[in-house]
């Protein structure tokens, strides 16, 4: 037994659980977010994740609210698409954590027997051993359901959440520490509610898109919204291009806020985590199982090349080609 | 109901009659076997719990929550004299274990 007097009890107290949410999680000037706006019981691990999530979907909608050149925003309306959307993924989050719960919670040694026996066999099969460890991310990530009066363009796929995955600089090696995809393109630098990401199939496809983007225009008010200046240029199945190779005019210019990365695979991801500079940072570096380097196009869409994200990485529309773009940059503002 | 403890390391010099020393332990290994790095359901149908460590490793924090059931006073429950009775089932391994 471990001895007991290796052991200092800081706290020991009953605690009781329930699952509520506010019918209202704002009024006026006043916002309930995070354990303010709904509770959970513990087995999901759900309680804090849902904190994080309605704070960042709540910041941009702040940013927007309090923006002095904004005068026609209807807050009321502003915020209660904010907890609109944060209600609908509640409820997935509540199914999967009573899932859990009740897996955990049976009271009856015949069904608890049977779930042991059922878990046992299901971990023989690979894939539906990982099918179990998905548990509620089975279904994939999660997706706004369009009802009237949310932030996203259904009819462009909008709603979805953008998946992240591995990323590296255009012209450089793997970073020694991991960075993703959002890291980039929601960099400290760049400033707007709506993020422009280009989906690219190789380097050659830069200065398409570079043409593209110009050719959009824009009216002034939509700075706090959009500026394609701070776009980010994703580009697909290429490994480490040396310096000399990518010409200038694929650069982007000192002087913009453009960011263009690739999209790093398994094998290279695991290889810069071997390289000494790698290893000194001693930071943690999981396997990369079951990770898809094509997340983004999988969930998406194969076929789009244009997407507006939103801040709180919800897609806001993905696009084929520059025209649907031209339709979606045009519908932001009946959306806000 | 649920509890904090925070652990310190037994050592050969501390506590000399603890058996895993003979078989070639370390203090580091004994806390890992006793506390494992993964969090754990413990499904007993009769009182199903859940523990694992919070906090940084080096704090050697670990949490264990159990239910209390209908008919039983929750303060009660977690009196150290009543807690023990449940949990420490789970920290007293069979010796066939290691052999």
């Amino acid at each position: 037994m471990w001895p007991s007097d290796c052991i200092e009890w800081i706290r020991s107290r009953p605690f009781s659980f329930s699952a509520r949410s506010c019918n209202k999680w704002s009024l006026n000037r006043t916002i309930l977010c995070g354990d303010a706006a709904h509770v959970f019981p513990p087995f999901g691990g759900q309680g804090i994740a849902s904190g994080f999530r309605d704070a960042i979907s709540l910041s941009w909608r702040l940013k927007l609210a309090t923006d002095p050149q904004n005068t026609v925003i209807d807050h009321e309306a502003l915020l209660q698409a904010w907890y609109v959307e944060r209600k609908q993924q509640l409820e997935r989050s509540l199914a999967s954590t009573v899932e859990n719960g009740n897996f955990c919670n049976e009271p009856s040694r015949l069904k608890a027997s049977i779930r042991n026996w059922y878990f046992w066999i299901v971990q023989l099969v690979p894939s539906w051993k990982h099918e179990l460890q998905l548990g509620g991310r089975r279904e994939g990530m999660t997706k706004y359901d369009w009802e009237p009066g949310l932030p996203f363009l259904p009819q462009f796929g909008g709603g979805k959440s953008f998946p992240q995955v591995f990323s590296a600089p255009i012209d450089g090696l793997a970073p020694p520490i991991p960075e993703f995809t959002d890291d980039a393109i929601f960099a400290p630098h760049k400033t707007t509610v709506l993020q422009l990401v280009a989906l690219l199939n190789s380097v050659d496809d830069i200065p398409t898109a570079r043409v593209e983007l110009e050719s959009l225009s824009f009216s002034a008010d939509k700075s706090v919204m959009l500026d394609l200046s701070e776009a980010t240029l994703i580009v697909h199945n290429t490994a480490t291009l040396p310096t000399s190779i990518f010409s200038p005019s694929q650069k982007a210019s000192a002087s913009s806020a453009e960011s263009i990365i690739r999209v790093l695979d398994a094998a290279e991801y695991t290889a810069a985590g071997l390289t000494p500079a790698a290893l000194a940072t001693r930071f943690p570096r999981p396997e990369p199982l079951f990770y898809d380097p094509d997340r983004i196009r999988r969930d998406l869409g194969w076929d789009k090349k244009y997407v507006l994200v939103r801040w709180d990485r919800f897609v806001f529309a993905s696009c084929k080609d520059v025209d649907e773009l031209r339709e979606a940059v045009a519908a932001i503002d009946g959306c806000f | 109901m649920a509890l904090n403890w925070r652990l310190t390391l037994p050592t050969p010099a501390s506590h000399p009659d603890f058996p895993l020393w003979r078989l070639g332990y370390t203090p580091e290994e004994v806390y890992d076997i006793f506390f494992p790095q993964d969090f754990n359901f413990i499904c007993d149908p009769t009182r199903p719990s859940v523990c694992g460590r919070f906090g940084r490793t080096e704090d050697r924090l670990w949490r264990f929550e159990f239910v209390v059931k209908d008919g039983e006073d929750g303060n009660v429950m977690a009196t150290q004299e009543e807690a023990s009775k449940i949990i420490f089932p789970y920290l007293t391994h069979k010796g066939s274990r290691y052999q």
